[in-house]
């Protein structure tokens, strides 16, 4: 074990709640193709998420 | 011409990135780049490589991006090539951006670069708290204008890199330059040797940042805390995690291209066959087969460049940062978990969010709690 037990422990009841929340918002079937690409920041078209060590050069920015 | 805000822009957008320089006046403790060497940049090579980006007609915009070394060490010739794309009509939008450390922005650089603002801009590393900085780069923290680049640029992160010298101090770091009205997008560093007593440390500092932005709900939380464990719900795994070789470009002083800057003989030597680089960046499965089977798979990001530097494999990942990713994972599904729950404090993560958005965050922290122990 690497972390305190219990560390990042999410009760029980709250998984419960979630989860019905969830239910409500099932997504119609035509909006679940591919995973949706999570970019490290809006507007960077890299898409690595942060994983990029420190290396990325990309701008959050929008063009002109 | 007005400078766009941040932007969730569908739009394809090609980078070119122009390593001016590999000369920096740092040597911080992390640095990627050994065998530097002091050639500059021809006019006509970054001319011509801007040229052919927009050229590129797969693309519906370009990103010019400055790289060194330290671009600004070789300021001269940015501000000319700056000069000459902004004279000329393109035609395509467009945007011009470097990263810095931010140590040479001064006097008439500074004038100049804030006359511009509007038009270009500076992306800056700070490490954290002065003390974090300076550990990880040389020092350097008091010749930072924090203000000026914040409140230029307020949507542009700053680049907060850990070593295991700030390991400790990773939550008051990233608190620190919130404070300091700063975004921020932070890492741990590549290309070092991390321990197993790491792993604690790193977990209880991301629990301090977790429980920070539950607390705050109007602050961006930074990029380590919030990993895309919705990805996990899928079946599907993504395929390649950045623009490397494909969209993005990397040209050096000599005018040779390489998909990112991490492919350049100052970070992986001479050895590389960048045919071969260029070829399998554009493949459909990247995924490390060490990988396959991982319920984080979908989720836990990789540099590709640094894979190879690393293992001399662009998919083979170094495992010492499985951990890392797996407290990450953690982190943002207690974090998250929190404020979903909590969803009228109107948390700045949440805020854009959809219906469906919701429900497969739902689903990743589910799967994460279920699967994934550390």
């Amino acid at each position: 074990m690497y972390i305190e037990k219990d560390m990042f422990r999410i009760p029980t009841g709250m998984l419960e709640q979630l989860s019905d929340i969830s239910k409500l918002l099932i997504p119609r079937p035509s909006d679940v193709t591919v995973p949706p690409i999570v970019n490290c920041h809006d507007g960077c078209s890299s898409s690595c998420s942060g994983s990029c060590g420190g290396t990325c050069a990309g701008s959050c920015y929008g063009t002109n | 011409m007005s400078l766009v805000t941040n932007t969730s822009s569908q739009k394809k957008r090609k980078i070119v990135e122009l390593v001016l320089t590999e000369r920096c006046n740092l040597s911080c403790v992390y640095c990627f780049e050994h065998d530097k060497d002091t050639l500059r940049m021809s006019l006509d090579i970054a001319k011509n490589a801007i040229e052919e980006a927009f050229n590129d007609s797969s693309y519906d915009e370009v990103e010019i991006d400055f790289f060194g070394g330290e671009p600004f060490a070789d300021f001269k010739n940015m501000k000319h090539i700056c000069e000459w794309i902004w004279q000329k009509q393109w035609p395509k939008p467009f945007i011009v951006f470097a990263t810095t450390n931010g140590t040479m922005v001064h006097g008439a650089i500074k004038d100049w670069v804030r006359k511009n603002s509007h038009r270009f801009i500076l992306g800056v590393s700070i490490d954290g708290t002065p003390d974090m900085h300076n550990l990880n780069r040389n020092n350097s923290f008091a010749q930072i204008d924090l203000n000026f680049f914040s409140s230029l640029w307020p949507f542009q992160s700053a680049k907060m890199t850990i070593s295991r010298l700030t390991i400790p101090n990773l939550a008051e770091g990233v608190i620190y330059l919130h404070k300091h009205g700063f975004k921020v997008s932070c890492n741990n560093a590549y290309g070092i040797t991390w321990e197993e007593e790491d792993y604690p440390i790193f977990a209880e500092q991301l629990k301090k940042l977790a429980d920070f932005y539950i607390d705050n709900p109007n602050i961006e939380p930074c990029s380590i805390i919030t990993m895309p464990i919705q990805n996990t719900a899928f079946d599907h795994v993504l395929q390649k995690w950045c623009g490397a070789g494909t969209n993005m470009i990397c040209i050096d002083r000599t005018g040779t291209k390489y998909p990112c800057h991490t492919f350049m003989p100052s970070s992986s030597g001479n050895s590389v066959k960048l045919d071969d680089m260029f070829s399998i960046l554009k493949s459909d499965n990247l995924l490390d087969t060490n990988c396959q089977g991982c319920v984080l798979a979908p989720s836990c990001p990789t540099c590709y460049g640094i894979n190879y530097v690393e293992t001399s494999d662009i998919t083979k990942r170094n495992k010492s940062h499985c951990i890392f990713s797996k407290i990450r994972a953690k982190a943002t599904a207690y974090m998250l978990s929190t404020m979903l729950i909590n969803r009228d404090r109107e948390y700045y993560y949440l805020k854009e969010k959809t219906d469906s958005d919701i429900h497969y965050l739902i689903n990743g922290i589910r799967i994460i709690d279920e699967s994934i122990n550390i």
